[in-house]
């Protein structure tokens, strides 16, 4: 899958959240929230994070959620529309955290 | 290869409407294609329900400084299965503004039986319920005030009153009509079955396009008819977030009170109560995410819309089979919108509010929150849950004529939101099924 739970984990970090047990769970789920979105924005979205992946691959030495911090920090001060991907990203993983954070 | 007399493509508020007037004529050689399904249900924002209900999973964006995300429904019953289902009739003022720029003609009589029927058949009323903890601040926040408030009636689903009664309807579940072609005096739907990924044909000799503001014109351009023009409309809403002393939590139902600023075009009322969605919106700034979070149940999301003067404009891509909205925000909409949010916030701090919080990335004081500026405007999130007018009725560079029939083919009747002549200013399904029921009997009649 090449949206990882390691993006989630970033990201909740980034909202100082503790981790939740469902990371997986929400990670399936914004995978399948992307693939939900109009064709265009799907595969400009599915293309961003392949290259993520490939990066990723380059910077091994780097943590890896550490890696997605901050590029998901440097794309949200980008201006519109690549600042779009991070509030995509973070919008569908709080929404996931705290439906099941409501259910605990 | 089925045939039918009529095929209504969509199942929403305006394809139904057609449905039940053809039933009530007697008329059954009718066929229902719906790209969505009969869900469960399901309970509001949740992710199940975006997945199963939403076009994109509830998720895309009218381009625009600063961008307007937008939502609408998929699924049997269309937008009526995933709104609040308040209920209004067209203002008169609106009514008028559209008969003198449209010209097309209606008055409040005319449309008065069709109103009747769709209250009557919806099951519209006021409901006993004891308003939510956030309505009721709101409701308190006009006693202190030159405002009124009023409870909006709501109607029943179409899916719980009609769909699950009705077996014998021709509804195709899961379908999309993916290519429109004209043979003869036919049309012949190239259907595809998101479940089976089959192609299969309809034909029909009586069409109906009931399938949204965007999906409406896009099928109809993608299978090579000429549109007129291009623009749309929306309600641009500003959601406001405000903290109190006390809970607010009190389950996720929204309740249907309003309260109408007409100085600025303005109407405010509440937003659903959930954490999650509660938590989306704190997230506009990471600061105020962080400290307000544990006092989450405190805050209420409120909302004010307004009816503006602006257009978007849709753009086809035909070779990705697809459309990319851009909107235009003039002047007078960016000022309606600054004031009649200064006025919500001061209603809102009129009731013990003791903060305020803008969907914005910028760090604002509270002392400065109502100097809120036109320059940091474009800093907020706007979102619209209402999109209409793509295929307006009117005479004037209109894409269907006054009667809602499609300007490029007379066997085309265009039953959704596209046909709204401009912005409601209120809730649009009860102005749309009423004009929809209004054209579908002149349609019927006159294909008859």
């Amino acid at each position: 899958m090449i949206i990882n739970q390691n993006i989630v984990k970033s990201q909740l970090k980034f909202f100082e959240l503790e981790e939740s047990e469902n990371i997986e769970e929400i990670a399936k789920k914004l995978s399948v929230r992307i693939q939900s979105t109009k064709n265009i924005y799907k595969y400009l979205l599915l293309g961003f994070f392949l290259f993520l992946y490939v990066v990723r691959i380059l910077f091994f030495f780097i943590p890896s959620t550490l890696f997605y911090y901050y590029i998901f920090k440097l794309f949200s001060v980008l201006p519109s529309p690549f600042n779009l991907v991070t509030k995509l990203v973070r919008g569908y993983i709080l929404l996931d955290y705290f439906e099941n954070y409501e259910k605990i | 290869m089925k045939r039918f007399k009529y095929i209504i493509v969509g199942s929403g508020p305006g394809g139904s409407t057609v449905l039940k007037t053809l039933i009530d004529l007697g008329i059954s050689d009718v066929a229902v294609i719906e790209e969505g399904n009969k869900s469960k249900n399901t309970v509001m924002g949740t992710y199940e329900e975006l997945i199963e209900k939403y076009r994109y999973g509830g998720a895309d964006i009218i381009f625009s400084k600063p961008n307007i995300a937008y939502a609408e429904g998929k699924t049997v019953g269309g937008g009526s299965e995933v709104n609040s289902g308040l209920y209004h009739r067209i203002p008169e003022d609106v009514l008028s503004q559209w008969n003198s720029e449209r010209g097309i003609n209606i008055d409040q009589n005319e449309l008065l039986e069709h109103y009747e029927f769709i209250e009557n058949w919806l099951k519209v009323e006021t409901s006993d319920e004891i308003p939510s903890l956030i309505s009721k601040k709101l409701i308190e926040s006009t006693e202190k005030s030159d405002l009124n408030y009023e409870e909006i009636p709501r109607w029943k689903p179409l899916k719980s009153i009609f769909y699950d009664l009705k077996e014998e309807l021709n509804l195709i579940e899961n379908t999309k009509v993916v290519k429109i072609i004209k043979s003869g005096e036919d049309f012949k739907l190239i259907c595809l079955n998101k479940l089976t990924k089959n192609i299969t044909e309809l034909v029909c000799s009586k069409l109906i396009i009931a399938a949204g503001t965007f999906e409406t014109p896009k099928l109809l351009k993608f299978s090579g008819y000429k549109l007129k023009n291009n623009s749309f409309s929306i309600h641009p809403h500003i959601k406001v977030g405000a903290k109190f002393d006390k809970s607010l939590y009190d389950g996720e139902k929204v309740s249907p009170y309003q309260v109408k600023y007409s100085k600025y075009n303005s109407s405010f009322g509440t937003s659903i109560n959930s954490r999650q969605w509660k938590a989306l919106f704190l997230s506009e700034n990471i600061n105020t995410f962080k400290k307000e979070i544990p006092d989450i149940d405190n805050i209420g999301i409120f909302y004010n819309a307004i009816r503006p003067y602006g257009k978007g404009s849709i753009k086809y891509l035909k070779s990705l089979n697809t459309n990319i909205l851009t909107y235009k925000f003039l002047e007078k909409d960016i000022e309606n919108l600054i004031y009649g949010t200064r006025k919500l916030i001061q209603l809102l701090q009129g009731i013990g509010a003791t903060k305020i919080i803008l969907p914005t990335s910028l760090d604002i004081d509270q002392s400065d929150i109502l100097k809120f500026t036109k320059k940091q405007f474009k800093s907020l999130s706007i979102h619209t849950v209402h999109t209409f007018s793509s295929m307006a009725m009117g005479d004037h560079n209109s894409n269907t004529d006054s009667n809602g029939i499609f300007n490029d083919d007379g066997d085309i009747l265009i039953s959704d939101s596209s046909i709204l002549p401009g912005p409601p200013g209120v809730n649009p399904q009860g102005p749309l099924m009423a004009l929809c029921r209004r054209n579908a009997i002149k349609f019927i009649e006159k294909t008859s």
